[in-house]
């Protein structure tokens, strides 16, 4: 057998599975008539039939859509129900999701290892992906029938007319519900996407289980033709690198880390108190229905595991929802606040910089002078400061109890002034309104000199926090370059000492320089929580402090997980960068 | 003890006669030479040492009170409270732990100080026996005067944070300053002789509150970098030393806790136990509690470190000479790799003791202290609001934080100075 079978029964299984997802694996369809003529006009909710189909009732995507009749206006009204999912079948189409994506990964895995002539892990990952794929198969077969039994179960309710009775969180309107004597006929039956999927795995599984000799050059000529292209050349070449291989690893495992991480802060978030009863407190006549409605509209009705998938499920696709305080979208929330805290991040850490690095070289270069006693102080000082301390002196010395140069709260006066990017202000430049009070310019000067202005305490605290870190690494890497023996041989060559430092020793000095770049735009929005709420700075830290105490879970949740995300990219994109900058780290 | 034969004339060694006339049959090969053995080894006699102190103060004289106080309460006296128990079991053990290390540290320093121990070399020759590690690391602390500045200070602050219930002249949480307002006492009092940090705004005795600030501070710094350091040093041992599985697994979780933003899980984690739905973790004492968190959050980079460390000694030939001596692994690990790792490990676990206090400063200061708690980062945290009249209220605290971490810092410093000569130059 040549490999190259193999290889595109892969790619075409794989074809196979994707269409699927398009296509309706699985209908329901029901109809419902009115089991005697003389009784339907008395029917006072006016409907007179109830009859559509549930279509493709699959693992990616659900829509249980209904169509009603009405005798009042002839028109039939076609009903979307996507917000009624029940959660079994939630979490049976987020865990084929999973199995899927896994399952694809691993065929890849399998593939990459084999011909790169790892033959046992290739096996490993051969035979986990074919138990993945025919979970997968399960799995379908799984949510196919319970979404069948649920269905029967809600328009067996609905017949009888006992919706409110019904445990499950879907509730339907009971003004649409059909009275006792209408007859439902619910038929399911198997889609043309059933067929495809299955054919898609069966063909992938086939293809992994081949006896395939992967180190051989394959006989197939177009396959040998099709390798040669320029495409597939590159895609080869950067797959044979080893970095390509260390990337893929590290994202590899990112992903169980990120969940497992999620996982665990979901537990404690969970945990951390009653969102319900702090949100009813201090509202009059609230009833026991009250906080049952409330409960179900958070979704904290459900189980933890199931909120867990739902929560994780929107997180993928990108909706932290709805925040429990103030109603609003988390994504536009977190949108907002992270400019404030990156603002404030990005200025103390370039400021940082820019006074460490000369100091940290200087105090290198002339040590154990009275110029590296003083940086070596001075840094031991920041680094023993409690932040919050050094910002009540300053906020003493400089703001309104002293001096009054600053102010000591909020990143803008009250009335604000107009945003440099808002649509007033467009208007003025558009209109040519440029100059003079109120104009284009004005406005923007008026901004920024605000916005520097109560920026100003909150930078230097976090500056005076960075500055001792970096100060002491420059300072020890410097020590350390300088004691190399290329350092001695440009001294032998006579190359001017400024040279020396500045050309030969410095660039070394900068790869742990880059190293805590990368670290520091991975905290950089895990701000400083206690800075912010010092200065009460309206960014990322300070509503994540006042989220934990006003337990408004999404919030909570959603800064963690993008935290995290953050944070781990950050390492990655560190590791990647150390071993471009210095090619003598192996792998 | 008994001799053994005094050597024949004109034996063929001169060597080996001195040898056999110093040589002495072991005293444990007897009962009571065992037991003497056994008592007289120092390591066994600090142990039992400590464990009197704990069984003698600590267990048998609270309840020995207690019971002197029942029967005195029978006959109509009333005695001050004793105190919550567990925080007098944490005395008792830092009162014996600091006497076991007075002693240690005494016996070391007669020992570098002392006359120098004479042996046999293998030439035959009679010679000073050659300093140890730990000799030279001390001479080497010694010279530095910062060192052994920081040093007094730490052994200053932790005796402090000890005997602090004698210095104080009110007690921290009552408000009998309040009722004094004509003797300088009263709520927000400026500071002056008899209350020397003012009063707050409840009217408490900001000086008392301050040095009984200090317990808290130095428990949770001392005991959550002993968590860390029991956990990282296991786990990276253990992940160092067997390869394979066990290396990635607990690499991977290393990396999992490296990857979590410190300060914003930890805010969560203390939330999550002191007001969280369960409520039997509600009663966990705060200082505890931030203790467990700050101990299983911060043991991931002294783990990563001790990993690379254990890799690195695992194939030196003294132990491949070890094993192959037929050491087990246990063995292995304990006496022969944990012990020169142990220069970064002290380190880094004194800088985290200084990192401890500053994180369970700002996790008080952000307002997840326990008000029955005595805290600097809580004293700050109230005092924000009256920053304008009473600034020292809130600097006081502040400036008490500052001044541990740095006594902290520096001693990190001085260790690492003369346990690793290398980075100073």
């Amino acid at each position: 057998m040549d490999k190259s079978v193999a290889t595109s029964l892969k790619i075409v299984g794989f074809l196979l599975v994707l269409t699927s997802a398009w296509a309706p694996i699985y209908t329901i369809t029901f109809d419902s008539n009115p089991t005697d003529i003389a009784i339907v006009p008395l029917n006072p909710t006016d409907i007179y039939s109830n009859n559509g189909t549930l279509v493709r009732i699959f693992g990616f995507k659900i829509d249980y859509k209904m169509l009603t009749y009405s005798s009042a206006n002839n028109l039939t009204q076609e009903r979307f129900l996507e917000a009624e999912i029940p959660s079994s079948v939630v979490i049976l189409a987020a865990a084929l999701w999973f199995i899927l994506i896994f399952a694809i990964v691993a065929v890849v895995l399998g593939q990459v290892f084999q011909s790169g002539g790892f033959k046992s892990r290739g096996t490993v990952a051969d035979i986990a992906a074919g138990i993945l794929l025919l979970m997968a198969l399960v799995v379908a077969i799984l949510s196919m029938s319970r979404t069948m039994v649920i269905a029967a179960e809600r328009y067996q309710a609905l017949v009888t007319g006992q919706t409110a009775a019904s445990t499950s969180p879907v509730t339907f309107n009971p003004n649409d519900s059909t009275p006792a004597y209408f007859d439902i006929g619910l038929t399911g039956s198997v889609g043309p996407g059933f067929y495809i999927f299955t054919i898609g795995i069966l063909m992938m599984v086939t293809g992994i289980f081949l006896p395939v000799n992967w180190q051989q050059t394959t006989s197939s000529k177009m396959s040998r033709r099709i390798g040669e292209t320029g495409v597939l050349r590159w895609v080869k070449n950067i797959a044979s690198l080893r970095l390509t291989t260390y990337v893929t690893r590290r994202l590899l495992t990112l992903v169980p880390l990120f969940i497992a991480i999620c996982v665990m802060t979901f537990v404690m978030v969970s945990g951390m108190g009653d969102p319900v009863a702090l949100l009813l407190l201090g509202k009059q006549r609230v009833t026991e229905q009250d906080r049952i409605n409330l409960t179900k509209k958070l979704g904290l009705d459900q189980p933890i595991y199931v909120q867990f998938v739902a929560w994780f499920y929107n997180l993928i696709r990108g909706d932290m929802g709805i925040s429990f305080q103030s109603g609003q979208s988390i994504n536009n929330m977190i949108g907002g606040l992270i400019w404030e805290t990156l603002k404030l991040q990005l200025a103390s850490f370039a400021l940082a910089l820019l006074i460490s690095i000369p100091l940290g070289v200087l105090a290198a270069k002339n040590q154990n002078s009275w110029i590296d006693s003083a940086a070596s102080s001075f840094a031991l000082l920041g680094l023993s400061m409690p932040i919050f301390v050094f910002g009540l002196l300053l906020i003493y010395i400089f703001s309104g109890y002293g001096l009054g140069w600053f102010p000591a709260a909020k990143a803008h006066r009250i009335p604000t002034p107009t945003p440099v990017f808002s649509s007033t202000n467009w208007q003025l430049f558009w209109s040519g309104q440029w100059g003079g009070v109120g104009g284009f310019w004005n406005n923007v000067g008026v901004r920024l000199g605000d916005s520097l202005l109560h920026m100003a305490l909150p930078t230097i605290t976090l500056t005076f926090a960075f500055l001792a870190l970096y100060t002491r690494l420059v300072r020890s890497t410097m020590l350390e370059v300088l004691r190399q023996d290329y350092v001695l041989s440009a001294r032998a060559n006579g190359l001017s000492e400024r040279t020396i430092t500045w050309r030969h020793a410095f660039r070394n000095v900068l790869i742990p320089v880059i190293t805590y770049i990368g670290l520091f735009m991975a905290t950089a929005l895990a701000g400083a929580p206690i800075t912010e709420t010092l200065f009460t700075w309206p960014g990322l830290g300070y509503k994540y402090v006042g989220a934990v105490l006003l337990l408004d879970f999404p919030m909570v949740l959603g800064t963690t997980a993008i935290l995290t995300l953050l944070i781990l990219i950050g390492n990655l994109v560190t590791d990647i960068a150390y071993v471009v900058v210095d090619p003598r780290i192996e792998l | 003890m008994q001799r053994t034969k005094k050597p024949q004339k004109g034996s063929f060694s001169k060597r080996l006669d001195n040898y056999l006339v110093e040589k002495r049959l072991p005293r444990s090969m007897s009962w009571a030479g065992a037991l003497a053995v056994l008592w007289q080894h120092y390591y066994l006699n600090y142990i039992v040492q400590f464990l009197g102190i704990f069984l003698i103060f600590g267990i048998g004289l609270p309840y020995g009170l207690m019971a002197f106080g029942v029967t005195m309460s029978v006959a109509g006296v009333r005695l001050g409270p004793i105190g919550s128990p567990y925080a007098y079991f944490i005395y008792i053990i830092i009162v014996a732990l600091v006497w076991v290390g007075v002693k240690v540290g005494w016996r070391y320093y007669r020992k570098v100080t002392g006359k120098k121990e004479m042996i046999i070399a293998k030439d035959g020759t009679l010679r000073e026996r050659s300093p140890s590690q730990w000799t030279l690391v001390w001479r080497r602390y010694r010279k530095n005067k910062v060192a052994v500045l920081s040093a007094t200070l730490v052994v200053g602050i932790t005796l402090l944070a000890i005997v602090y219930p004698i210095l104080m002249p009110f007690s921290p949480v009552g408000i009998a300053p309040l009722f004094d307002a004509w003797n300088g006492g009263g709520s927000l009092a400026n500071p002056n002789l008899k209350y020397p940090g003012g009063t707050d705004i409840l009217g408490r005795d900001e000086f008392s509150r301050l040095l009984a600030g200090s317990e808290v501070s130095l428990t949770v710094g001392l005991f959550s970098t002993v968590m860390s350091v029991l956990i990282g040093v296991t786990l990276g041992a253990l992940a160092g030393y067997y390869r394979g599985w066990t290396e990635e697994v607990i690499m991977r979780i290393t990396d999992m806790f490296l990857a979590l933003p410190f300060l914003v899980i930890a805010i969560l984690a203390v939330s999550f136990i002191r007001r969280g739905r369960l409520v039997f973790l509600r009663r966990i004492p705060q200082s505890i509690v931030i203790i467990v968190v700050l101990g299983i959050f911060g043991w991931a980079g002294l783990c990563r470190l001790v990993a690379a460390n254990t890799k690195q000694i695992y194939n030196l030939d003294y132990v491949n000479a070890a094993r192959v001596l037929g050491a087990s692994n246990r063995r292995i690990i304990l006496v022969h790799i944990l012990p020169n790792i142990l220069a970064p490990i002290i380190v880094i676990a004194t800088i985290s003791i200084a990192g401890g206090i500053l994180s369970e400063a700002g996790l008080t200061f952000l307002g997840l202290g326990s008000p029955t708690t005595i805290s600097w980062g809580q004293m700050v945290n109230e005092a924000q609001t009256v920053l304008k009249t009473n600034p020292e209220l809130a600097l006081l605290p502040g400036f008490a934080i500052f001044f541990v971490v740095l006594a902290f810092n520096l001693l990190g410093d001085a260790l690492r100075d003369a346990l690793d000569p290398r980075l100073r130059e």
